[in-house]
Formats: C-alpha cells, sequence, structure tokens
C-alpha cells in the first residue's frame, strides 16, 4: 500500500506550464528526493501534495484512498471537507523559510496544533513537545522566540514542528537551502535520523551527498517532468539521459 | 512654469488690493463702498432663516436690513455667520452691522454700539402638548431637562435660574432648531427660547407655550463701536420706518401681530 | 480675581467634560477595533457578497463626514423612522463615532493582516488549522504589533473629533470651554482647555509607545 500516488499530474499559471504529467509512488518508510535545476517544478509538485498548490489535471492518492481527482480545472471526484483535513494530517511540510510562528515560543511553536488540531491537553501536547526538542537537540531552548534562534536550530524547531503531528509522510521543500554552509549539517543530521527511524520521506534538495547517502530513491526534474528515476548509485553513478548527466556535471 | 508663477503673482497683488478695499477709508461709513453688510445668523426662525429652497434668506431680521438699506441708498448683503464670534466680526470689518436678533445688553455696549431697540423680547417655555407637563412658571422647571440655543439670552436666562437654585438638566444646542427638534422627539422635557421664536413654531399644533415672561429684551442693530456715522444713519432710518409705518407692516407680516408696544 | 484663580475655578467643569472626552474615545475606538476587524476579514473574503458589502460600508462612512454622520444618526433618522430615536446622546455619539471609526480601522486592519509573511499561512495550512485558528491564533495576533501605531493615531484622531458632539449638546471638554468662554466673555479658559487636550495625548501616546515595545519583544 503506497503513502502516496499521484497520476499524471498537470499544473498551470497562466500561460507557463509548470507541471507536465507528474506521476510517483511512495511506499512507506521510503525516502524520496527529487533533485533538479531551479523552476524544475519541484517545489510546486511538492505544494501539491497537501494542497498550497491546486492542481489542474491528475490523481492523488492518499494511503490508497483518492484525494483529488481533477481534469482541466474542474473536480471529478470530491472528498469532504472533514474527511480532506484528516488526510491531510498525514503530511507534515518543512518549509525553505522555516515559517516558525514568531510570537510564539519554541515550546508553544512544537505543541500549538496539537492542542488545537487534535484537540490534545496542553500537560500531554507539552510532553510529547518536549521529547520531540529533545530529538532535535533543543530541549533547552524550549522558552526562546524563534528570533534568538540561529537558521539551522529554527529548521530544526520547525521539523519537530511538523513531526508533533505524527504525521505518516514528511515533505521537506529545499529545508537547508536558506541556511548558511555551517548550519546545514545539523539540520542534515536530524532528517537522516528520521530516515532511520523510518519516517516516509519527499526531499526537495540541492544537497547531493544527503541524497545519495539516505535516499532510497532519487527523482530528477527538469522543466516540469521526471526526466530520470532511479537508485542513488544509478542516478549519481550511472546517468542515463543527456539532461541529467549536464546538470551533475554543473552542481558536482 | 515661469507663465504660471507670474500669473499667480498677479493674481496675489490684486487680491491683495482688494482685501486693502475692504478696511473703511476716512470718510467712508461701511466696510464696503456701496454696500451694506449685514451679519446674521441664519438659522433663527423668525428672525432669519433659510426659505424652503435652502438658499434664499428669509425672516424678520432680513426684512429690516433690506429697509434700513434702502433708505441709507445701498445694497445690502447678508453675510451668514456661526453665532459663536458673531460680534468679533464687527471688529475685523467682516461686514458693517450684527442684525440677528442681538439683545442689547449693559456687557455688549461695552464693546460696541448697538441702535436703539426695533422690537422687544421676553423668553418663553415651550413644551410638547401632548406630553402632559404645563409649566407654569420656571420654577416648574425643577428636575427637567430643558433644552436652549447656547450663548444666547435663553442660556443667560436659564444660568440666573441655576444661580437662584433651580436644579434642571440643560441641552445647549448650537441653534435654536435643534432645541425644537429634540422637544419633538421627546428627547426634552421643554424649550426655553425666545418668545419671537416661539412665533414661528406657533401654528404647530405639537407646541404649546405655557409661560411667557416679560418683553424686557430688546433687540437691536450692533454696529462697531466708533462708527458714529453709520449709528447715527441707522437709527434715523428707523425712527423713520416707525414713523411712516413700515415698522408696524413688517411686524404684521412677520409675527402676525403689531409689536409697537414692545419698543415704548 | 487673577487670572490663574479664575482658570483654576475652571478646572472642575472642564474634568466633567474630560470624563465624557475621554470615554467616548475610548468605547468608540474600541468598538471600532472588533467592527473594523470583521469589515477586513469580510473584504478579504472569496464570498463576493460579503466583499462588496464590507466595501461599501468602508466606502460610506469613510466618504461622508463624521458631522454628518453624527447629525444624521442623532436628528435626522428618528424624523423618517421615530422608532430609532436614541435617548442617550452618549450613546448616539459612541454609535457614529464607532461606525466611523470601523471603516477607518477596517483598512488599517486588512493593511496589517496582508502585510504578514504568506509562510505564516502555508505553514498553518500544513499543520492543520482551519480559517478561523488561522486567524485567531497566527495572523492576527502578529497583526496586532503593526497595528499599534494606527490605533494611536487613531486615538488621537477621534479625541478632537470627540469636540463635534457639542452638535448634540453633549457636554466635552470642547462644548464646556464654548459655553465658559461665552457666558464669561473671557477667552483665557482656552489656554487651560487645550494644555488639558495636550495633557490627554501626551498620556496616550506614552500607552502606546509601552504598548509597542512590549509586543516587539519576538520581532
Amino acid at each position: 500500500m503506497s503513502i502516496i500516488k499521484t497520476e499524471n499530474i498537470d499544473v498551470s499559471f497562466g500561460d507557463l506550464h509548470v507541471l507536465k504529467g507528474v506521476s510517483l509512488t511512495v511506499e512507506p518508510k521510503e525516502v524520496v528526493c527529487i533533485i533538479g535545476p531551479s523552476g524544475a517544478g519541484k517545489s510546486t509538485f511538492l505544494r501539491t501534495l497537501n494542497h498550497l498548490e491546486k492542481i489542474d489535471t491528475g490523481k492523488i492518492f492518499v494511503d490508497d484512498k483518492l484525494l483529488d481527482d481533477y481534469e482541466n480545472g474542474k473536480i471529478n471526484f470530491k472528498v469532504t471537507k472533514k474527511e480532506r483535513a484528516k488526510i491531510l494530517l498525514e503530511m507534515g511540510m518543512v518549509f525553505q523559510r522555516f515559517n516558525l510562528f514568531p510570537h510564539k515560543t519554541v515550546l508553544e511553536n512544537v505543541m500549538i496544533a496539537p492542542v488545537h488540531v487534535k484537540k490534545q491537553s496542553k500537560e500531554e501536547a507539552k510532553k510529547r513537545a518536549l521529547d520531540l526538542l529533545e530529538r532535535v537537540g533543543l530541549k533547552d531552548k524550549a522558552n526562546e522566540y524563534p528570533n534568538r534562534l540561529s537558521g539551522g536550530q529554527q529548521q530544526r524547531v520547525a521539523i519537530a514542528r511538523a513531526l508533533a503531528m505524527e504525521p505518516k509522510i514528511m515533505l521537506f521543500d529545499e529545508p537547508t537551502s536558506a541556511l548558511d554552509p555551517e548550519l546545514v549539517g545539523e539540520v542534515l543530521n536530524v532528517m537522516k535520523g528520521l530516515a532511520k527511524d523510518g519516517m516516509t520521506m519527499i526531499v526537495v534538495t540541492h544537497e547531493m551527498a544527503f541524497a545519495r547517502e539516505v535516499a532510497n530513491r532519487v527523482l530528477f526534474m527538469e522543466s516540469g517532468a521526471i526526466v530520470e528515476e532511479g537508485s542513488p548509485e544509478e542516478i549519481f553513478t550511472k546517468p542515463k539521459s543527456e539532461r541529467l548527466q549536464q546538470f551533475l556535471k554543473s552542481v558536482l | 512654469m515661469k507663465k504660471i508663477i507670474f500669473a499667480f503673482a498677479v493674481l496675489a497683488c490684486a487680491l491683495s488690493f482688494s482685501a486693502c478695499n475692504k478696511k473703511v477709508e476716512a470718510g467712508e461709513f461701511t466696510v464696503e463702498k456701496g454696500k451694506f453688510k449685514v451679519g446674521m445668523e441664519i438659522g433663527y426662525p423668525p428672525m432669519e432663516y433659510y426659505d424652503a429652497d435652502g438658499k434664499t434668506p428669509v425672516g424678520f431680521d432680513i426684512e429690516l436690513g433690506k429697509a434700513v438699506s434702502a433708505k441709507l441708498g445701498l445694497e445690502v448683503e447678508f453675510v451668514d455667520t456661526a453665532w459663536d464670534g458673531i460680534f468679533a466680526g464687527l471688529e475685523t470689518q467682516k461686514y458693517d452691522v450684527v442684525m440677528s436678533a442681538a439683545t442689547i445688553t449693559p456687557e455688549r455696549l461695552q464693546s460696541m454700539e448697538f441702535s436703539k431697540p426695533y422690537v422687544g423680547n421676553g423668553q418663553t417655555i415651550v413644551v410638547k402638548s401632548d406630553s402632559g407637563f404645563k409649566p407654569a412658571s420656571p420654577k416648574d422647571l425643577e428636575g427637567k431637562i430643558v433644552a436652549y440655543q447656547a450663548e444666547t439670552t435663553s442660556d443667560i436666562f436659564m444660568e440666573k435660574q441655576a444661580q437662584a437654585g433651580l436644579k434642571f438638566t440643560p441641552a445647549e444646542f448650537d441653534k435654536v432648531i435643534n432645541a425644537y427638534d429634540e422637544l419633538k422627539l421627546g428627547r426634552c422635557d421643554a424649550v426655553v427660547s425666545d418668545a419671537l421664536v416661539y412665533a414661528n413654531y406657533a401654528n404647530d399644533p405639537a407646541f404649546t407655550s405655557t409661560w411667557v415672561g416679560e418683553a424686557d429684551e430688546f433687540f437691536g442693530v450692533a454696529i462697531r463701536k466708533g462708527n458714529s456715522v453709520l449709528l447715527e444713519k441707522v437709527n434715523a432710518a428707523l425712527d423713520e420706518m416707525i414713523a411712516d409705518g413700515t415698522m408696524k407692516a413688517l411686524y404684521l407680516k412677520v409675527f402676525g401681530s403689531d409689536l409697537s408696544d414692545t419698543i415704548k | 480675581m487673577t487670572s490663574l484663580q479664575k482658570i483654576i475655578g475652571w478646572i472642575p467643569a472642564l474634568l466633567e467634560g474630560a470624563k465624557i472626552t475621554i470615554l467616548l474615545t475610548l468605547t468608540s475606538v474600541a468598538a471600532g477595533i472588533v467592527i473594523g476587524l470583521f469589515l477586513s476579514l469580510g473584504k478579504m473574503s472569496k464570498k463576493q457578497i460579503l466583499k462588496k458589502l464590507c466595501g461599501a460600508y468602508i466606502f460610506f462612512f469613510r466618504g461622508t463626514p463624521l458631522l454628518m454622520q453624527l447629525y444624521f444618526l442623532y436628528f435626522g433618522l428618528p424624523k423618517i423612522f421615530p422608532m430609532l430615536t436614541l435617548r442617550s446622546k452618549f450613546l448616539a455619539a459612541f454609535i457614529a463615532f464607532s461606525l466611523n471609526s470601523g471603516a477607518y480601522m477596517a483598512e488599517y486592519i486588512r493593511a496589517a493582516i496582508q502585510s504578514i509573511d504568506k509562510g505564516q499561512k502555508e505553514a498553518s495550512h500544513a499543520l492543520g488549522f482551519n480559517y478561523w485558528q488561522t486567524m485567531g491564533l497566527i495572523i492576527v495576533p502578529q497583526s496586532i504589533r503593526r497595528l499599534i501605531p494606527s490605533i494611536g493615531n487613531e486615538f488621537i484622531m477621534i479625541l478632537k473629533d470627540a469636540s463635534l458632539v457639542s452638535l448634540i449638546a453633549l457636554e466635552d471638554i470642547t462644548k464646556v470651554t464654548r459655553s465658559i468662554a461665552s457666558s464669561s466673555g473671557n477667552e483665557l479658559v482656552y489656554i487651560p482647555a487645550m494644555i488639558l487636550y495636550l495633557i490627554i495625548t501626551a498620556v496616550f501616546s506614552v500607552v502606546f509607545n509601552r504598548t509597542e515595545k512590549k509586543f516587539s519583544v519576538y520581532e
């Protein structure tokens, strides 16, 4: 049973055809990394999964349940709002710019969704939040405001915040692209830890070393389509398509 | 660009010259040659108010102004002014006279001239006919809400009552019309106003006057202190109007009765 | 009596007027903020009818003079609909000023909300918040800090606009001042009156500055 499956996702922003028939299946515990040049549509694709972007055509399945079915902007299948909200909770997202809530402390940031969305008690949410903060190595910063933390620390809090909702799959949208180089490592380490613990992950990234080390599968996207797909070994050492070869040359 | 600046300069000069003309030159007794400018608060029926069209001034003071200026051989111009500060306009020569139901008082005589009285007035208490409240004297206003126009003799009258110990809730409005509105809407118990103003509302069955005080206030034409030439001319005009019956005709036209006795 | 003695004699009356002025200002702006919040959310809504209604309200109340709104509410409406006769002058003033302030606050609030980074909404969505949770927990609280200067301004403007209530015979500072000036024939009273306004404005300003500082802890 796949956690996420997409069939022929097509997205256009006006005249710009951003995603062209993207199909992907992600199995439980899989770590899928998406690489490719800027403007390839990697982030856009990731964001269609949790409805931050609308799709024009295509189907999205979560846990083998149909979530969306669009054809040329029209909905063929609609799940109830309640159902949709429930399904979307299975996905957690970590953003490039962290998007922590600046007016809440670190601890509050991690607790706030479980309390208000999952209706957990404050005590329970606090306990779990502290555990998660410990896991990402930031328990001692629990009562600080985000603006006192470095970028790397903020991103780790963001990961803890997403994990607090106990998602089945974590979506990472270029999680280290906005970080100073020396802070990238601490975030990647947390992500490696997550992968080891068996979290299903889709990661859009430019960190090739990470992809090589942690991914089960790597997708190369360019101009809105998946050009090549395979194991890290295949993608990085035996690129088949010319475009992938060129891309790898330019980044490595 | 230069042309625009030049045009502005010319305009500025022209304006400053015309402003100069407004100052009274030696021998002239009006602020603008050939014109008789009358300052008044147009909103005080039946003395001065706007006709149904909203722009034609009508009322006793308007008729008076027209008659006096005719006698003086001048063109009349009415200058609508807020009551608050209307007398200051005499000093700053915005107009020649104030004909605005202005009561002659010793305080006012200290800073301006007044013509002889042209009509007498007293205070009256007005109530809503169906309210069941019938004050027979100012003392009956104890504990009531009383509306009147601010800074008028009605205001002074009520202040005197308050100083003499009467306790009431005042509702001081900028315009007397609002005080009558307030009464009609039932938001006050009584209105205290000039009896002459009430003459305007006497035909409205909604209102009843339950008390009229002595006609011990006199309206006069206010003139800037020192302008004795104009004062003489205005007094002469008033005398003529009383003698030749013009004044009586005006009383009848506006108030419906001959008020000649009030200024005897 | 010296001038100073006269001034001291006028102070009790002025302070009575100040009570009205301050109370009216505080309550009207507070109500205006609440009205403005709902108007701004309405104007940002995707439902066209709601958007247009809120837009129309804002257009009307910002496009007509407060003086007219007050006059119409107190004198005009009761003549057309006798049922709508407001007995209390303060209530009438409060309603007129709140409705008016609400229109201006709506625009300030809308600007503040729209200035919040888009990422905040996205993170809220990703965590499963619904619209009201996103607004109530995340967006609006952050907007408050950006609103403080505007709210402070609005206080100070309404404080002065409150002087319009002399139109409906409500005894605020300005009305009391004018009464004293005309009955005593002495314009001297304007001095303590203006000083009183300045003191109130200064106090408001200090409070707002402190509040702004408090909220900037996390930014």
